[in-house]
């Protein structure tokens, strides 16, 4: 909860002439939770110069985007004693998602009133994944495997593409250098399609969630309410770690591009746990990273890491804080 | 109107109907640094010796919430001033007292003495960070890597950037940090702040500066360890000279250094602004 909210609930639990809302029983109020994929997981993300796209020239598309997702939990604002739990955890591929989200799970007999929602990003074995139709048996085998919160698979594309990985960790082999250099001085080698395939183990509970400073959902007597769970795709490509509105962010990608030190077309998680943002010309004053959710980063792959627990809202772009981790 | 003051002019008004076991107190700040001269182990086999290790530390604030930052819109407890610390200094020393609030604080942020403003573009800098430079940190020392010693300065500038989120602090606490501390009433809670520069310099790639080369064409100067060579134009030696003769050492790319300057450009500079947002954590020691 958020120092405001702290407050506002404060200031109306002390004057205690609110009415008790669902005083009247409130049978039957229902409260639908969809899931719901921001549009970059399923349409990529477009190079460009607008404030949604990646600014350095390059593209991403998702192949698959499978999140662990659930354990939905609610208190009343009022009285954190009236709780509900729909505690699924869900494996999604929100490539998959439909536009109108995905109704998965559903908790009756709420009293009416405001209520504060939190949830939490799973891990798939210890917290039980349940595959949803988009997710193969096989991805989920190999999710439960490896614990994984995210499997994420795509490629990075740039017509005239180039990853300059920093000379002192490169393992080119025979690759030839383009000419050009980077920032650093470290070579260039022709690169347009750099592919990714991660498996991620980044569990994240989330909460309370609000929009636009107000928290959670209300429920009336009698009637079913909806909410949806966002998860956005492209905070990968942020340069930093916005808790608030994320219109000030810059989109980036050349640095994921330099992290393929052998230039042979995939960044790889070993390629990743072998570099330190610092390595990087790319991070440069333009990234700022203290607001990491998981310090220290010690690699590019706690980085990606953390950049992808930021990935959960509420309501499209609702945010929820980051508590201790499930 | 600080974040903090703007709850205590809302207790105010809402005096007639709010829980009155929220008070106005004060926290007592202090700071200190780790004996940390000794040599220490870096990354890729470098030994680092520190000899200075200063930071402009501040404002920090603490929150009610989990999450800091923009969701921290009104602190709990607020020190609005910056000053510098010496990072290799174990002695505590007090900074005065933070506004504060009676609460449980959940997480913190702070900045290195150059605040971004809501208001402005330009960062505001403190004197903390002026008296650096302007800068949030200056480290010194030496580091010996490959048999060579390089006495080196790093100054880097930690701030945030208008492309990320402008107005909030550059350091927030995070899921893994579990701060979760009462603020007392009647000033009866202390904070320390204690750094440990080692950590800041945990990314720093010293073993990049040296190299084991020779001159090859389109090459100014090369390093073989210590030894510097001036390269002609076929890429043949033209002259060599011995850097740790002369009491420095033989920098890639730049040939003999009596001691080398490095800031956000460079890799070590950049390991150690990324260290300062994203490195270990200070600890905060609350009584």
């Amino acid at each position: 909860m958020n120092a405001r909210l702290t407050l506002w609930v404060a200031l109306l639990a002390g004057c205690g002439s609110t009415p008790t809302p669902g005083s009247d029983g409130g049978a039957g109020s229902r409260l639908v939770v969809l899931l719901e994929a921001e549009a970059t997981a399923g349409e990529g993300i477009a190079a460009g110069e607008g404030p949604e796209d990646i600014q350095d020239g390059w593209s991403v598309a998702f192949d698959d985007y499978v999140v662990v997702i659930g354990g939905v939990d609610v208190r009343l604002a009022q009285d954190a004693s009236q709780a509900a739990t729909a505690g699924e955890r869900f494996a999604v591929d929100l490539v998959d998602v439909p536009e109108a989200g995905l109704p998965l799970w559903s908790i009756a007999g709420l009293t009416p009133g405001r209520w504060e929602l939190g949830y939490a990003l799973g891990r798939a074995a210890t917290d039980g994944a349940v595959a949803d139709a988009s997710v193969s048996d096989a991805q989920l085998a190999e999710m439960v495997e490896g614990d994984w919160t995210y499997l994420i698979a795509g490629a990075l594309s740039r017509a005239d593409g180039a990853s300059c990985p920093p000379a002192s960790r490169a393992t080119p082999g025979d690759a030839i250098p383009n000419g050009d250099t980077n920032a650093a001085g470290d070579p260039c080698y022709d690169n347009p399609v750099v592919a990714f395939r991660w498996g991620l183990t980044a569990p994240t509970a989330l909460g309370p969630c609000e929009v636009d400073d107000t928290p959670g959902f209300a429920v009336t007597a009698g009637a079913s309410t909806s909410v949806a769970l966002t998860i956005h795709g492209d905070h990968l490509f942020f340069n930093g770690f916005p808790e608030g509105g994320e219109g000030g962010v810059r989109r980036l990608a050349q640095w994921l591009a330099d992290g393929d030190l052998n230039v042979d077309g995939e960044v790889t998680r070993e390629e990743l746990e072998a570099l330190v943002p610092a390595d990087l010309v790319e991070f440069d004053p333009r990234f700022q990273l203290g607001g990491t959710p998981v310090t220290p980063l010690a690699s590019l792959w706690d980085y990606v890491t953390a950049q992808v627990k930021t990935q959960g809202h509420f309501q499209g772009e609702g945010e929820c804080a980051l508590s201790a981790a499930p | 109107m600080s974040r903090a003051t703007w709850i205590v002019g809302l207790l105010s008004l809402a005096t007639g109907c709010v829980d009155t076991s929220i008070q106005a107190t004060s926290v007592d700040l202090s700071v200190a640094g780790t004996d940390a001269r000794a040599p220490f182990e870096g990354r890729r086999g470098a030994t680092i010796t520190l000899s200075r290790a200063d930071v402009a530390f501040g404002p920090v604030y603490l929150c009610a919430g989990y999450t800091a930052g923009e969701l921290c819109d009104e602190a709990l407890a607020e020190w609005r001033d910056a000053a510098v610390v010496d990072a290799l200094s174990a002695a505590p020393t007090s900074l005065g007292a933070m506004v504060a609030l009676t609460g449980t604080a959940h997480s913190y942020m702070f900045d290195y003495g150059i605040v971004s403003l809501l208001t402005s573009d330009a960062p505001l800098v403190t004197a903390a960070a002026e008296s650096l430079g302007p800068a949030s940190a200056v480290v010194e020392g030496v580091a010996d890597v490959e048999g060579q010693s390089i006495p080196f300065t790093v100054r880097v500038r930690v701030e945030q950037s208008a492309d990320v989120e402008q107005g909030v602090p550059v350091v927030r606490s995070g899921e893994d940090d579990g701060f979760e501390h009462p603020i007392a009433p009647d000033g009866g809670s202390r904070l320390l702040v204690r750094f440990d520069p080692r950590a800041w310099l945990a990314m720093a790639d010293f073993a990049a500066l040296v190299e084991d080369a020779t001159c090859a064409p389109g090459l100014d100067v090369a390093c073989a360890g210590p030894i510097e060579q001036r390269c002609a134009a076929d890429g043949s030696v033209a002259e060599t000279r011995d850097c740790a003769a002369l009491g420095g050492a033989c920098v890639r790319d730049l040939g003999c250094v009596e001691r080398l300057e490095l800031g956000s450009d460079d890799q070590v500079g950049r390991a150690l602004r990324i260290g300062l947002e994203a490195g270990a954590r200070p600890e905060l020691v609350f009584e």
